[in-house]
């Protein structure tokens, strides 16, 4: 009787988890549809059609026709590579520091750190700066810039704290120092919270549009966001395809903008998608128990 | 203090205080990378924050202006409504919709079926991945007059409303469409804290003869204790902020003056019409409101829960 | 010393100055280095830039002017707003910089702009293109060059519909409201549309054409001594009334506020609405040539005039500044030479280099006549996007624009009035946008009969001036005559 009405219970769990799963995965698969489909009939898609009108790649040859996309697409994968390696290696030794509970003048840190996450000295006085130290219109501006985000560092703390004391002082029995703890213990018992930080900050990396476009000014410097977003945003087509292309397609009347907007976004999602796998792997329960009952 | 060797040499608390921060010394070399980075690409732009009491000058000193830009802004005749509108949206994204992500959380864990949990999971982060404008336009498009609401509520005789220009809904469409597009990825802190619970907390609670609810009560809640107070407290952090993005995005005429909040009018006055002391002293106000805001509720938290930041 | 220094600077200034005077600008050997920021112009995304540099550079010299002509790289962001803070940091120099919605201003205010006017004063081709709008411009705000029709939008409408209707001769006739309701009501009712009026969130799409038939003459005017706002007078409120009725029946789109420009092309592209409002010149030439794309060459616009009050005429010209354009930085050190590029581009052959581009690929000479290929669709103009000024020894086989492009060119001439208003002051920033808030949401709910005109104007009026109207009266009263 009782494992009937448990039963109940999960599949009416499931039905509400895919309800709620559907409403996120049909606009996109809406978005990559619409972008495949023969331009002339695809401008009547409703929003709710997940298949392909007929099939045509026409809005991705435009995409791709722009010189400076491959090249932008480069620098994006650049700067969300390093970026994210120094976001993580700093935010993870700096939580580790952080998450010893009698760290001398932790406090007065703290508070220091929370009035960096809180000011927000706006764009012209950072401007300033990255400019001063001679970083405008290189990749390291926009890597510098956001090195470190204390939010994702607070978060970081939580996950080391939740690392048992035991593990740590048997450790310091052994005679090991703080790096080895460090690396051989926190890292490997923490790794869901390490592989969530990184995830958080590959998509910050990936998604900035802001900074790069104020901070990157030379075309061959710029990443995709700023180009999908000039397009996407201000209906800037000239960026998206090239002053040159807008009008060199003859057929550029028919084209659906809808859909080649549609195009833009599933080009500028889909390498960000490639770290699911990735991440996922760390997401499985009792990654850490087994460790912390030694 | 668990170091053993210290505890055997009693000193003065001086020279132990010395002796620590020299054990230490790693720890804060692990440090210093970081803070090295804030003294220069946040402290630096704080001070030249002194723009906000300077005209800005091309190429040149700039001249001291006094208050001029802070009593522009506080005679400005939509402060006071900018403001609002600010603090009401932070109000609905971090405080009434904060519960849906730890729920969300809880449920996913107890999915029987692994697989349907991870696909469930996997298309939850999806819309995070998405910029605000392709989200807006994914909504927009569900709730103009043609929309899918519409076709939806036309099955039942309703004439169609265009809601995103409806004053009384956007600001529920604005928290909605905030808590479709982080649903997943806000949980994910919360999952991680659960997954990351000893396994031999269920089987106690399993031998003891607990049901699904007695152990979200008794063994889950308690894990989430301190993930929630952090996130939430965190959030309080944003609350001025309470969405550019997605405000520049979703606006219209019609409902501009329900949901114009401090971030769109910094951009509109300061980075469109140029006036960056303008800006620069509307950023001022809103980091110091912030900062008193979260060191306030974490001084309480912790006397009360004994939970905060750190 | 300093001496040294000063008497080497007089010297270098003398002989730079009387060589210039002399001759041209600069020598064969040693041509005068010219950079222009442009946007979405520049060597990277437009390769065809080089070549244009190099036909001027040719042209030029001909003339004895030597330049050597750079077009910058173009930054990559929201060029509206990198390009002022690059400038006004000091991270850009340039010695030509293009400018567009207003963000030139807080340049000029600085300083940092060159004032034209004797520049253009002294021209040889310039200032026979330039019209009087123009001149009046470079008096109020002398640092942009722009040579273009005047900035004024019409009502556009496909030229197959319009001819079924039995409504056209009337409206035609006497182009009142009324009569342009009884065109779209007839596109309605025969079921040609779906909602035959559309349009984004740009309101002067409409005020274009719809102002003055209202009576709206200036965005500012003088009532019982005392000048106000266009938004807030009677005119306003009639015209409020007539959308509202279009609203009401059906002929105006409903997602008017939500549609970006895009959506309100595709609806008129694809016949969901047959009348938009396009602005004269170029964008008419874009949006007729893609609606003949889509739906053949009988649909080619046809372009209404402006409704009929009392008076006739598209809404008022702004003549405060250019809307957009070209200047020349005040830290340039080769101004003349600067502006000589600009003067060449206003001579013969810069405007056939400018319309035409370059023989043997956008246009052949046959038979004594200059025949445009199809490559010509590819090509726009880098400088100026006024179709004057074109002498071409061989006359060209046809017309550079389509009859409908031309006709709204022509009628924006015929219907021009100018406009009355000032620039707003930078203490008075926030109660224009606050004041602009408070129009933009009455419009909304005005015309779509969220609130009632007759009961609610009083309260709308009160808010206006709360919101900014109040302050600017007492600024109005002691600036304007």
């Amino acid at each position: 009787m009782l494992k009937k009405k448990l039963s109940v219970s999960q599949i009416l769990l499931a039905l509400v988890m895919i309800l709620i799963s559907l409403t996120m995965v049909v606009p996109l698969l809406n978005i990559l549809a619409r972008s495949i489909s023969v331009p002339e009939r695809s401008a009547s898609m409703s929003g709710l059609e997940i298949l392909p009108r007929g099939l045509s790649s026409l809005n991705y040859q435009i995409i791709f026709s722009n010189p400076v996309l491959l090249p932008s697409i480069l620098n994006s994968i650049k700067i969300t590579v390093i970026g994210t390696l120094i976001n993580v290696a700093l935010t993870t030794s700096a939580a580790y520091a952080l998450s010893r509970r009698d760290l001398m003048y932790k406090k007065a840190i703290m508070v220091f750190l929370i009035i960096m996450m809180l000011f927000d000295p706006g764009l012209v006085p950072e401007y300033l700066v990255v400019q001063k130290l001679g970083l405008m219109n290189t990749h390291w501006s926009v890597i510098l810039v956001t090195a470190v985000n204390v939010y994702y560092l607070i978060i970081c703390m939580r996950y080391f704290e939740a690392v048992p004391e035991s593990l740590y002082e048997a450790a310091l029995l052994d005679g090991a120092g703080h790096l080895r703890i460090f690396a051989q213990i926190y890292l490997p018992l923490a790794k869901a919270g390490v592989a969530t930080i990184f995830m958080f900050y590959a998509v910050v990396r990936w998604n900035d549009y802001f900074r790069p476009g104020i901070y990157l000014l030379s075309s061959s410097k710029t990443t995709l966001q700023v180009i999908l977003r000039q397009f996407i945003v201000s209906g800037d087509t000239a960026s998206i395809i090239g002053a040159q292309n807008l009008l060199s397609y003859n057929e550029f009347a028919k084209v659906d903008y809808t859909a080649l907007k549609n195009a833009t976004i599933v080009v500028a999602i889909i390498p960000i998608l490639l770290l699911y796998p990735l991440v996922l792997k760390f997401y499985t329960s009792g990654v850490m128990a087994g460790a912390v009952k030694e | 203090m668990t170091n053993g060797l210290q505890a055997a040499k009693p000193k003065s608390s001086r020279a132990r205080k010395l002796a620590k921060l020299r054990a230490d010394r790693i720890l804060y070399l692990m440090l210093a990378p970081t803070l090295v980075y804030f003294i220069i690409f946040r402290v630096w732009p704080i001070i030249n924050m002194r723009l906000a009491f300077y005209d800005f000058k091309a190429k040149k000193a700039w001249v001291f202006a006094g208050m001029k830009y802070f009593n522009t802004i506080f005679a400005s005749p939509q402060f006071g409504k900018i403001l609002t509108n600010t603090l009401i949206i932070s109000f609905m994204k971090y405080v009434l919709l904060f519960p849906v992500f730890v729920i969300f959380a809880i449920l996913l864990n107890e999915m029987r079926s692994v697989r349907l949990r991870k696909t469930v999971q996997v298309v939850s982060y999806l819309p995070h991945f998405l910029s605000w404008v392709v989200i807006a336009g994914i909504w927009i498009g569900m709730l103009d007059t043609t929309g899918a609401v519409n076709q939806l509520t036309a099955l039942f005789g309703q004439a169609p409303v265009n809601y995103m220009t409806s004053k009384s809904a956007i600001r529920w469409i604005l928290m909605l469409c905030e808590g479709w597009r982080s649903l997943g990825w806000d949980s994910i802190v919360y999952f991680t804290a659960i997954i990351a619970i000893d396994r031999s907390l269920y089987e106690a609670a399993d031998v003891d003869g607990a049901n699904r609810l007695q152990i979200i009560r008794y063994v889950v809640l308690p894990a989430l204790l301190v993930p929630m107070t952090t996130m939430f407290i965190l959030n309080l952090g944003y609350f001025l902020n309470a969405g550019f993005d997605q405000v520049l995005n979703m606006t219209n005429d019609s409902v501009n003056s329900v949901i114009d909040i401090l971030d769109t009018y910094i951009y509109r006055i300061g980075l469109e019409k140029g006036q960056y002391s303008l800006a620069t002293a509307m950023g001022m106000l809103k980091g110091i409101v912030g900062t008193v805001l979260v060191l306030t509720t974490h001084v309480t938290s912790k006397k009360l829960t004994g939970s905060g930041v750190w | 010393m300093k001496k040294l220094i000063a008497w080497i600077l007089v010297c270098c200034l003398t002989l730079g100055c009387t060589a210039a005077l002399a001759e041209g600008i600069g020598s064969p050997d040693k041509p005068v280095k010219v950079t222009i920021l442009e946007k979405d112009v520049s060597p990277e995304v437009d390769p065809e830039i080089l070549k244009i540099e190099a036909a001027i550079e040719a042209g030029m010299a001909a003339n004895g002017d030597y330049v050597d002509l750079e077009w910058l790289e173009a930054p990559a962001g929201k060029y509206i707003d990198v390009v002022p803070l690059a400038l006004r940091t000091g991270q850009f120099e340039a010695d030509i910089v293009y400018f567009q919605n207003g963000v030139e201003y807080e340049l000029a205010q600085e300083g940092m702009l060159a004032d034209l006017t004797d520049y253009v004063k002294n021209s040889t081709y310039l200032q026979k293109l330039y019209k009087d709008y123009n001149w009046t411009r470079l008096d109020n705000f002398p640092y942009l060059l722009w040579l273009a029709p005047a900035f004024t939008y019409t009502a556009e409408i496909r030229s197959d519909w319009f001819d079924q209707l039995d409504s056209k001769e009337a409206f035609l006739a006497d182009p009142t409201p009324d009569n342009f309701y009884a065109v779209l009501k007839e596109l309605k009712d025969k079921g040609i549309c779906q909602y035959p009026l559309t349009t984004d969130n740009n309101k002067l799409r409409f005020d274009g054409f719809m102002n003055v038939a209202f009576g709206i003459e200036s965005s500012l005017t003088k009532v019982d001594g005392r000048w106000v706002f266009a938004e807030v007078t009677e005119g306003t409120k009639e015209k409020f009334k007539f959308l509202n009725k279009l609203y009401k029946e059906g002929l105006l789109d409903p997602d008017f506020v939500t549609n970006a420009w895009d959506s309100m092309e595709q609806r008129f592209y694809e016949g969901t609405s047959a009348v938009i409002g396009g602005r004269v010149g170029a964008t008419t030439k874009i949006y007729d040539d893609k609606m003949k794309a889509t739906n053949g060459e009988q649909a080619t616009l046809t372009i209404l005039p402006p409704l009929k009050g009392e008076k006739q005429a598209y809404a008022a010209v702004d003549v405060l500044r250019e809307p957009r354009g070209f200047a020349i930085m005040e830290d340039s050190e080769v101004k003349d030479a600067a502006f000589a590029v600009f003067d060449y581009m206003c001579s013969p052959e810069g405007r056939k280099l400018d319309l035409l581009g370059f023989e043997g690929e956008q246009y052949n000479v046959v038979d004594g006549k200059t025949v445009v290929t199809e490559k010509l669709a590819e090509w726009w103009t880098r400088f100026f996007e006024t179709n004057e000024g074109l002498e071409l020894e061989n006359p060209l086989a046809a017309p550079l624009y389509s009859d409908a492009v031309q006709a709204s060119i022509d009628m924006s001439n015929q219907y021009y009035i100018e406009d009355t208003n000032i620039l707003t002051p930078n203490e008075l920033i926030t109660q224009k946008d606050a004041m602009t808030n408070v129009y933009n949401e009455y419009y909304f709910d005005f015309v779509t009969g969220v609130k009632d005109i007759d009961a609610e104007w009083d309260t709308y009026v009160a808010e206006w001036n709360a919101n900014g109207g109040d302050a600017f009266a007492d600024y109005l009263a002691t600036v304007m005559k």
